[in-house]
């Protein structure tokens, strides 16, 4: 059996559908909202330059805050427990596992099909943000170069979050409490921990990735120790794939019953 | 003529709750009614047989291989399951399609033809284009059915295939399920309702309770049940005459007369000796019989039997 | 119209209305959240931070046991207490997981599993329906807050040796807890009966409640103008404890009454749009 063409069967149904969804475009909503965010800042700069931070200023606050730290998460949270969970959940996993397809590659048809829809929602926001931001700067090299550092950085987050929470799902049913707790739990809390602690999350490797201006120490101030470059890099790509093999693993072994109680 | 499924000492518990005990099977090629009330067993064992559970102890062998995960056995085996569960923003057209090209059609335009034929087959053709959201509950059942023959798979497992359907759709299916047998192909049918299954075949699996009771042919199943008495009704024109003679054999064990219908039923637990008798008799004694029947030579009367109703 | 003669054909009773529809319902869904499989731990986290202002209270009445300082510090009187626990943040994050594990499907497996029509089937209308729903998330965020709240009254009074307490103080005990569980049930409701996909209402609700927040200090940082914290839940019910039990002293330049204002509006928006979501699903 040809599994490229089966592979590729299930990338582009499951692309085209997750794109096509209700959900997916209010995510998108939400990307998009700091775009309006910034051409709102843009336009009020032009008019009065000296009463408005500036929107290149903004930027990077933007990308921390509402793309990094809440977006991409959340994106990676729904998307990457829905590779496994939709199907039981829907009943519909049956359709995909007696069907001529070896089990890890429905996992990572799927899942594959399902980056390009988060890395769609995000790079779409991120991009449009970077070019209202930077309109005066885009002849600059450098910002191009930011540009493809923060791609970078939303592209190694994604597959890094959705990894851990495909791993999740892959094994139980609850992973989106499990999964909330972690992002805006445990990573939250780590935030403020000097030292090693920090390295227990996704979001240090990510930030140490970012332009970022160290904060002075102190109590309850935000403490980033950014790990270099090349290692969180590797770090995070090692993550993304121990992670989803092992869901893979999981997902080709386990057994699914689709009861009627949800 | 070797089994296309064979199964030995196959069980399987969800956690305390039993699914199947102890099914030892060997399934030839054709029809074969899976059959038990609700709750018995069939669903799981369809499961297993399908590689969608994984046996507790025993093992279930397709074609002499194991099915859980064993993905190149399903080019040979179709599933019709029995939850109503589809992709809701996918057209029927979008679903078989996509189950079609998961099954390695050659092109999108072999697919497409797959597709064409899988839909004609259960007449969703002209429904094709619209959202599995808006079918009836039949129609989401044809389509499943169809899903499970876009690959026109050697062996079929439908589990309740008929459920919802209207009845004009119901005598296509079942006709359409003689013509896959006849081509050769095993169809393992699963239901509760007697009458689905006795229209069918006539070689069926009981379950109940997670247990085999009985397998074969229909009649040869009731012919072993001797300790169960027979029932034979006759209709004549002396009901009494003929009740009155019949009530002094030995191997009779009751009549009953039903003056309105002129009907008499008798039971028996040594029915060949008593057709021979009646046969006799009724010639002998110019007795015009209308009708002689054996209302419970049938699926119904052995069911109710071995489930101990 | 509702349908109410359905189910009824072979019942020899007297057919007569009944006020108190949404019960069977409010039992039933108490039952079903207390047996969820991580209720407990839920029910842990919120009141933890009652045992800690507990302990705290106490603590107060004994400053040689040098426990909390930090805390107890900032409770030099009632007021500044009964603010603090109220719209301590930690409180009201666990208030909004408890609404994401136990609210988010009430309405959404309804949705999901088409019993809208089983239930207006019955001699329901809308508002028995949406009263029982409501009734099952006020009885537990009321129980997260003003059960607490009253405790620490009475543990007040008991480890002071008075019995003296301000009466407008009680008053706003009273009324702070309802004015944010109404929010917090409509809020989650209403979310729960826009899609039948439970796991996107919980990612909502969450995200909404972080969102706007991040949306809030972007603004405020932007427009130099704490006017902008007005698009914060969190800030807003901080606003409206500061209001009822500070009399209105905030460390935010605006006023807190806009607070209060916009907390009752958007409640009562949540609600009609949930009424209208029930009726399209009832009609």
């Amino acid at each position: 059996m040809n599994e490229k063409k089966t592979a590729w069967a299930l990338l582009t149904t499951f692309f085209r559908f997750g794109w096509k969804n209700k959900r997916s475009r209010i995510f998108l909503l939400f990307s998009l909202i700091p775009v309006l965010l910034l051409l709102l800042v843009k336009i009020m700069q032009t008019a009065r330059p000296a009463s408005f931070t500036s929107a290149a200023d903004l930027f990077s606050n933007i990308m921390l805050i509402f793309y990094f730290q809440l977006l991409i998460p959340v994106l990676a949270l729904f998307f990457g427990s829905s590779v496994i969970n939709d199907e039981i959940d829907n009943k519909t996993l049956v359709y995909l596992t007696v069907r001529p397809v070896p089990r890890w590659l429905v996992f990572t048809g799927k899942y594959v099909a399902y980056l390009l829809v988060m890395g769609l929602i995000t790079f779409l926001g991120l991009v449009l943000s970077f070019l209202i931001a930077n309109f005066d700067l885009l002849a600059s090299a450098e910002s191009w170069r930011q540009l493809l550092t923060y791609l970078a950085a939303a592209l190694l987050a994604i597959t890094a979050y959705s990894g851990l929470f495909a791993l999740l799902a892959s094994f139980m049913r609850k992973s989106i409490l499990i999964g909330l707790f972690f992002v805006f739990g445990w990573e939250s809390i780590v935030q403020y921990f000097p030292g090693t602690t920090q390295k227990f999350t996704i979001i240090h490797f990510v930030k140490s990735l970012l332009p970022y201006a160290p904060q002075k120490s102190g109590f309850l101030i935000f403490q980033l120790e950014p790990s270099p470059v090349f290692s969180s890099v590797l770090v995070l790509m090692l993550f993304s794939l121990i992670t989803l093999i092992a869901a893979a693993i999981v997902f080709q072994k386990k057994e699914y019953i689709l009861s009627d109680s949800n | 003529m070797s089994a296309v499924i064979q199964a030995e000492k196959l069980c399987k518990w969800y956690g305390n709750i039993l699914g199947v005990s102890d099914i030892n099977l060997e399934i030839q090629p054709g029809i074969k009614g899976l059959l038990g009330p609700n709750g018995a067993g069939k669903s799981t064992f369809l499961k297993l047989a399908a590689g969608q559970l994984k046996p507790s102890i025993g093992w279930v062998r397709i074609f002499g291989e194991k099915t859980f995960a064993n993905h190149r056995i399903y080019s040979r085996i179709g599933f019709c399951p029995e939850h109503d569960s589809f992709y809701p923003d996918m057209t029927g057209w979008q679903f078989i399609f996509f189950m079609a090209r998961l099954h390695g059609a050659a092109s999108p335009r072999r697919a497409g033809e797959m597709t064409e034929k899988a839909l004609a087959t259960v007449g969703l053709t002209d429904k094709k284009d619209f959202l599995i959201k808006t079918y009836s509950f039949g129609m989401r059942q044809r389509l499943r059915l169809s899903s499970s023959l876009v690959h026109e798979p050697e062996l079929l497992f439908l589990d309740e295939p008929l459920r919802g359907i209207d009845p004009l759709w119901r005598i296509k299916i079942i006709r359409l399920i003689k013509e896959y047998e006849k081509a050769g192909k095993t169809i393992i049918v699963s239901s509760h309702v007697l009458s689905e299954i006795e229209a069918m075949t006539s070689d069926i699996i009981l379950i109940h309770q997670g247990r085999v009771f009985a397998q074969g042919n229909i009649h040869y199943i009731r012919g072993l049940i001797d300790a169960h008495p027979h029932q034979i009704s006759i209709r004549s024109n002396r009901p009494r005459q003929l009740a009155e003679k019949l009530v002094r054999l030995e191997n009779v064990l009751s009549v009953e007369l039903d003056e309105a219908t002129a009907t008499l039923i008798i039971k028996t637990n040594q029915r060949d000796q008593l057709f021979d008798f009646l046969t006799r008799f009724l010639a002998e004694n110019d007795i015009e019989v209308d009708e002689i029947t054996s209302p419970d030579d049938n699926l119904q009367a052995v069911f109710d039997y071995l489930i101990g109703r | 119209m509702a349908i109410r003669e359905k189910g009824y054909t072979g019942w020899e009773g007297e057919l007569k209305p009944s006020s108190q529809l949404w019960l069977p319902i409010f039992f039933s869904g108490i039952k079903t959240i207390f047996k969820k499989k991580y209720a407990k731990l839920i029910f842990g986290g919120v009141t933890f931070p009652f045992l800690i202002f507990l302990i705290a209270v106490y603590v107060r009445t004994k400053p040689e046991l040098r426990l909390l300082s930090g805390l107890v510090r900032q409770l030099a009187t009632d007021a500044s207490l009964f603010n603090l626990f109220f719209t301590n943040g930690f409180l009201i994050f666990m208030l909004f997981i408890f609404c994401i594990f136990a609210g988010a499907e009430l309405i959404a497996a309804d949705l999901r599993f088409n019993a809208l029509a089983l239930y207006f089937s019955r001699p329901l209308d809308r508002l028995d329906y949406i009263g029982g729903k409501f009734s099952i998330l006020l009885f537990y965020l009321l129980l997260f807050t003003l059960v607490p709240g009253l405790l620490l009254v009475a543990f007040k009074m008991i480890f002071s040796g008075s019995l003296s307490f301000s009466p407008l103080l009680l008053l706003a005990i009273l009324v702070y807890p309802f004015i944010l569980s109404m929010f917090l049930a409509s809020f989650t409701l209403m979310l729960s009966s826009l899609t039948a996909n439970a796991k996107f209402t919980r990612i909502i609700i969450l995200l909404l409640y972080i969102f706007m927040d991040a949306l809030a200090q972007m603004l405020r940082t932007v427009f130099k103008s704490d006017y902008f914290n007005l698009f914060s839940i969190q800030r807003n019910i901080t606003q409206v404890g500061n209001l009822l039990f500070n009399k209105g002293q905030s460390a935010w330049n605006f006023p807190s009454w806009l607070s209060l204002l916009t907390i009752l509006g958007l409640t009562l928006v949540f609600s009609a749009v949930l009424f209208l979501r029930i009726r399209r699903a009832e009609g």
